[in-house]
């Protein structure tokens, strides 16, 4: 398997072949699986040249020549941006995000931008206005999402690594179905800026990878501090790699058993999953951690709070897609009588039907009248929960927990929005409380690949990634 | 959730539904509502009272472009263009 790391050992290798070898792999791929909406691939081998020249001078940077498949959400100079929807069809930004920029500037060749559910508002790529993404293993499932094209793009070898955006588990989620690493990093610990905004408070964008050391490589790329994100934290970004092999004697391990029964009650979790969360934990005590049991809130209660709080927020962030800044469209362009008749017509013509759901119940919620009944209650939910989930982790170091109710489910399978919603149970409690989580590949349910979640302290990445590492090698 | 209350909402949504499109979504809040209710059921979650409370959804006629231009820092009347300091292409 081809890593970041195992790139980096051979010094040598040229950028350009690589390169070459990664665009002939997305090209035999991408007929069946459609994980990229856009493939650089002039850019791709221009990027690859620099970095093979910059190795010849001695200035490589730590993902020089890493060939990377980034999520359509992340802005790209001159590298149309869609966010899966058909209003940013057409749209290329005059600047790029800054986690774009930090791995240029560590050297990395952007392959291509990744297709997603429109706007990152969904759990199985289905919601792209562009087609759906299939699983790279099995093409009559999804892959997960919204991240999903980044994830099946790993998964089949379109890149070495993705960025994805995690909101309520949409890093997490396709990951977990497609065998990959993906880590959400703590609120704040890496910049959004030029990531089109879902739900400001929640939003997160972080790495997709193969190990779990390459995870902790791209994160030190791409955290930090940014003058062009206030809600960036100032706190330092450590080396992530330092004490990553330190293993887990004499941490402790929360579990939380009623999770589990919740979603098996309600018939969401058919026992497999169970399954490899148990045999998690039986290697953790095995390497000498000690499991803790610990309360977590009702997954209902946290998958309640989430779908009033994201739509809320992005009835607002979506309100600046008009149809007439970010260039325009084909054939969708509204011909009201006067500007905001204009507008109307063109939401209504370019927006899919889960954006639709999600901007009505945001305005909604936000409503006079119901604002008390539905937001305020449901950020004082969200704050019940995260302090639920702050004294889970003061009597542990971590937190075990599954990503998904199922592995990965085929297409058209779900069609009931709340069902959608509902198989995000186990990540969105998480986001709500704004902390870090990985989703590390733990073997298979059902001949398909299956995640365990691990939960960490706000801004305890070094310490997620230490644990992550240590089932990892005992995973193989 | 009546069909006119969706009406009500789409057109603040600023979004154009057609009749079988609006129905299909009415149906859909009103199960979403009515499952977030369940939040209804931890006293933890009333709202404490508070001041500044939200101003009903009443639209109002906003302000001219000649109002902006006037209100704005440095406006450029000839491209009809707010001017701004350069953020793009800079140093951090």
């Amino acid at each position: 398997m081809e890593t970041i790391e195992s790139l980096e050992s051979r010094a040598g290798l040229n950028a350009v072949a690589r390169t070459t070898a990664i665009l002939e792999r997305i090209a035999q791929r991408e007929g069946d699986v459609q994980a990229f909406l856009t493939v650089d691939r002039e850019g791709a081998l221009a990027q690859a040249a620099a970095a093979d020249l910059r190795r010849q001078r001695g200035e490589a940077g730590p993902l020089n020549g890493v060939p990377v498949a980034l999520k359509d959400n992340l802005s790209t100079r001159g590298l149309r941006t869609t966010c899966g929807s058909r209003l940013l069809e057409n749209y290329e930004p005059p600047f790029d995000a800054t986690v774009v920029r930090r791995l240029r500037e560590a050297g990395a060749v952007i392959v291509g931008k990744t297709n997603m559910d429109e706007f990152a508002m969904g759990a199985s790529t289905e919601n792209s206005a562009f087609g759906p993404t299939r699983h790279p293993e099995s093409l009559e499932r999804v892959p997960g999402g919204s991240s999903g094209g980044s994830a099946a793009a790993l998964a089949y070898g379109g890149c070495l690594f993705a960025l994805g955006s995690d909101t309520g588990g949409s890093i997490r989620q396709p990951a977990s179905f497609c065998g990959v690493v993906g880590l959400k990093p703590t609120w704040g610990r890496v910049s959004r800026w030029g990531l089109t905004a879902l739900a400001s408070s929640l939003d997160q964008v972080g790495p997709m990878t193969r190990t779990v050391r390459d995870a902790a490589i791209v994160l030190g790329v791409i955290a930090g501090a940014d003058p062009r994100d206030a809600t960036a934290s100032p706190l330092p970004v450590p080396d992530y790699l330092d004490g990553i092999e330190d293993g887990v004697e004499g941490l402790r391990v929360g579990v939380a058993p009623d999770l589990l029964t919740t979603l098996e009650l309600a018939g969401l979790d058919n026992g497999g999953v169970r399954s490899r969360l148990e045999a998690a934990a039986r290697t953790l005590t095995t390497l000498g951690a000690s499991l803790v049991n610990v309360f977590l809130p009702s997954p209902d209660d946290a998958v309640a709070a989430y779908y009033v709080l994201c739509p809320a927020e992005a009835s607002a962030n979506l309100a600046r897609f008009d149809g007439i800044r970010f260039r325009q469209l084909n054939g969708q362009q509204g011909e009201g009588e006067d500007i905001w008749q204009t507008i109307q017509q063109t939401r209504g013509r370019g927006f899919g039907r889960e954006v639709k759901r999600r901007i009505l119940v945001g305005t909604f919620a936000l409503s006079a009248g119901y604002h008390d009944r539905y937001y305020r209650r449901a950020l004082a939910a969200r704050t019940r929960i995260a302090r639920a989930y702050d004294a889970a982790l003061m009597d542990c170091d971590v937190l075990l927990m599954p990503v998904t109710p199922t592995p990965a489910f085929k297409l058209g399978e779900i069609t009931d929005p709340l069902a959608m919603y509902r198989a995000d149970s186990y990540t969105v409690g998480v986001s709500l409380a704004g902390l870090p989580a990985l989703s590390l590949p733990f073997g298979r349910v059902d001949g398909l690949p299956q995640g365990v979640q691990l939960v960490g302290r706000s801004f305890g990445e070094a310490t997620l990634l230490r644990v992550a590492r240590a089932l990892e090698k005992e995973e193989g | 959730m009546e069909r006119a209350e969706l009406q009500r909402l789409s057109e603040r949504a600023r979004l154009d539904l057609d009749d079988s499109e609006a129905e299909e979504l009415r149906v859909d809040l009103q199960r979403l509502l009515t499952y977030v209710e369940r939040l209804e059921d931890d006293p933890d979650t009333a709202p404490v009272p508070a001041d500044g409370l939200p101003q009903d959804d009443e639209p109002r006629p906003g302000l001219t472009r000649q109002e902006i231009a006037e209100m704005a820092p440095s406006f450029n009347p000839e491209k009809g263009l707010f001017v701004c300091q350069r953020i793009l292409d800079g140093d951090d």
